[in-house]
């Protein structure tokens, strides 16, 4: 790169001009975790402004008085700055203006943040999220560690040169005889090996009360404001999860918390006479599940209103007229961005008011949300994330001569096609009747330009996969079982591939491509790779 | 805590909104104690931004009285979030002394 395009490439990226209302730490938001995400899109050079601060006699602990300049650098999107300081929007004022103006239209690049709830902001959430590495990115580069969990690695340690001198024993002079006690040496290698990869993986895991700290002040403040009585209670704060999620899993509670009390609990008149008591109830709950750290939160609120939440997806056409929804597809609609931006939940259920932000956050960790609720008893949040969010479990599948490897969090199941349950509609494609529902057929052999032995579908597997909410079915040619990866980026070594969120080096050595069914799916109903698609299907 | 002419201030293992309104009262009594004043930030895991801001107005106003201020083993956690809010240069947590 010539130190002409070095430099040219250091004057791009954004002046942010961050001025907190005095309320700010009030709403259980946190200006450095706002830093830490936007250091994870680029270089950031920081500038406090202390004008407005106080001799300390007069401070009021619990006020914002800092203002800051912030100088983001790199080729960075205006939408991902905007979209971190969205949580804030009503906190705060905010500048953006590019670094380099001359570039580009001040006009219309200079965003208040009033400016940007007008623009289309479902446009900017409703993107494909990307594998986000900048979510691991961004954390402390050190961490204090108990010396119960050094000393446990220490013996893990003594266990496996004691297994590494016994396989030298067993190594030496190797007659057949020998051959159990080697297989004996390499099972406990084996355990050896996994048992170290667990404990080094906790040395990385704090206790899940580091992100509860906050909520009892909320509660407690939010309560007062609004006149209501709200008990908050934890259980399994001990539960111990990876330390980049902390401060991000904060926010998210926060968001959750203030929903639950702002919108869910109802003031004590009305409790009183629904036959509740005075106090809502709001638990959360924190607790391991098969790799998973799960978070739920339960209030004993009024619940989501089922009736309006579909008559306003009817009307803003996110749901078919006809369409019959069970009471839990319709808790879901309400983490879409269509249903949740600040515009259109006003007058049906503010309960979801930033939430298709929060299930964002949520994917961008690896997780996923789920909401269950009644009407007049309450609602449950769920929040599943994986124990390490680098870490995560995937299906290896074979199309044609390549291997990929499908997120498991994206499959529903797998099935072996009959063909009785495959329609072909003119402008749809191939579509397969899965229960009640007709779901798209998407060959992943034409989306990736892959010469398939499978010709009929009832040869191939159809991985059921679930994007945004709808479902989906991908042929592949064959399942090879399960893997637990860690996802590299694609576009440090090589470049942004659509439909591949990255790679992983597999036990073999090997290394295989991860997909990302958004993108794929996303990829498919191009119109252009569609035709293409039909042109390969035609040719075939 | 005030030992032998030098008063300590223990931030604990976190410090955030939930505490500062405490540490504030504490903090404001140490201003009328000894004219050191020694941070211990050793075992900060969690630090926001309230807590920050409050540490750095007590910096301000005990150097402008003349206490002199030290910083025991600064975290990597407080020396990092003081840097991302713009505060460590200013607080000279680097130098580990003011």
């Amino acid at each position: 790169m010539s130190a002409e395009s070095e430099t040219n490439k250091s004057n791009i990226g954004w002046n942010i001009d961050f001025r907190p209302h005095s309320h700010l730490f009030k709403t259980g938001h946190d200006p450095v975790s706002l830093f830490r995400e936007l250091e994870g899109l680029g270089t950031l050079s920081v500038e406090m402004n202390d004008d407005a601060l106080p001799p300390f006699y007069d401070l009021e602990p619990e006020v914002s008085y800092f203002k800051w300049l912030l100088i983001l650098r790199g080729d960075i999107d205006e939408s991902d700055v905007i979209a971190i300081f969205e949580c804030i929007a009503n906190a705060c004022d905010l500048v953006i203006t590019p670094l380099n103006s001359d570039s580009k239209t001040d006009s219309m690049l200079n965003n208040t943040m009033s400016d940007i709830e007008q623009s289309d902001l479902n446009e900017i959430l409703a993107s494909p999220i990307a594998e986000d590495d900048s979510v691991i990115e961004t954390a402390d580069t050190s961490i204090n560690v108990s010396i119960a969990k050094v000393d446990s690695l220490s013996n893990m340690v003594s266990e496996l040169a004691i297994t590494q001198a016994l396989l030298n024993q067993v190594g030496e002079e190797f007659t057949t005889e020998k051959l159990p006690a080697l297989m004996e040496g390499l099972t406990r290698l084996e355990r050896n090996t996994r048992e170290m990869q667990e404990r080094v993986m906790q040395l990385h895991m704090l206790p899940v009360s580091f992100s509860f700290n906050r909520l009892p002040r909320i509660v407690h403040d939010m309560s007062q404001a609004m006149a209501k009585k709200v008990a908050l209670t934890f259980t399994g704060e001990q539960t111990e999860i990876d330390k980049n999620l902390i401060d991000k899993i904060s926010e998210l509670l926060i968001h959750l918390v203030r929903n639950a009390v702002e919108h869910g609990i109802e003031l004590p008149a009305i409790r009183l006479a629904a036959g509740k008591e005075q106090t809502g109830r709001l638990q959360l709950n924190a607790f391991h599940q098969a790799g998973n750290i799960i978070i739920e939160l339960h209030d004993d609120g009024s619940g989501l209103d089922e009736d309006k939440i579909l008559s306003k997806a009817i009307e803003i056409g996110i749901v078919n007229k006809d369409e019959v929804l069970s009471p839990e597809k319709i808790h879901q609609l309400i983490l879409l961005p269509e249903l949740s931006g600040p515009d259109t939940m006003n007058d049906i259920a503010e309960r979801g008011v930033g939430m298709d932000i929060v299930c964002k956050n949520i994917s961008r960790l690896n997780g996923r949300i789920e909401v269950f609720s009644k009407r007049g008893i309450g609602t449950i949040f769920t929040i599943y994330l994986p124990l390490t969010p680098a870490l995560m479990e995937g299906q290896k599948i074979r199309v044609a001569d390549e291997n990929y490897i499908i997120p498991l969090k994206s499959i529903v199941e797998t099935l072996r096609i009959k063909m009785a349950d495959i329609q072909r509609i003119a402008v749809k494609g191939e579509l397969y009747q899965l229960a009640d529902e007709f779901i798209p057929i998407i060959r992943l052999c034409s989306v990736f330009n892959l010469r398939s032995k499978i010709i009929d579908l009832e040869d191939g597997l159809l991985v059921i996969v679930e994007s945004k909410g709808s479902k989906v079915g991908v042929l592949v040619d064959d399942l090879l079982g399960l893997q637990q990866m860690e996802i590299k980026s694609l576009e440090t070594h090589y470049r942004k591939v659509i439909g591949v969120s990255g790679g992983t080096i597999l036990s073999d050595g090997t290394v295989t491509l991860v997909l990302d069914i958004a993108e794929v799916v996303a990829k498919y109903r191009d119109p252009l790779l569609a035709k293409m698609k039909v042109n390969n299907d035609r040719t075939a | 805590m005030s030992d032998e002419g030098i008063t300590v201030i223990d931030c604990g293992d976190t410090f955030d909104m939930a505490n500062v309104a405490d540490m504030y009262m504490r903090m404001l009594s140490h201003l009328a104690e000894d004219d050191l004043i020694q941070f211990n930030v050793s075992k900060v895991e969690r630090i926001d931004t309230a807590a920050m801001q409050m540490i750095y107005a007590f910096s301000k106003e005990a150097t402008q009285q003349g206490h002199i201020l030290r910083w025991e083993g600064a975290s990597d956690v407080f020396v990092r979030t003081a840097e991302l809010l713009g505060v460590a240069t200013l607080m000279n947590t680097e130098g580990r002394t003011i």
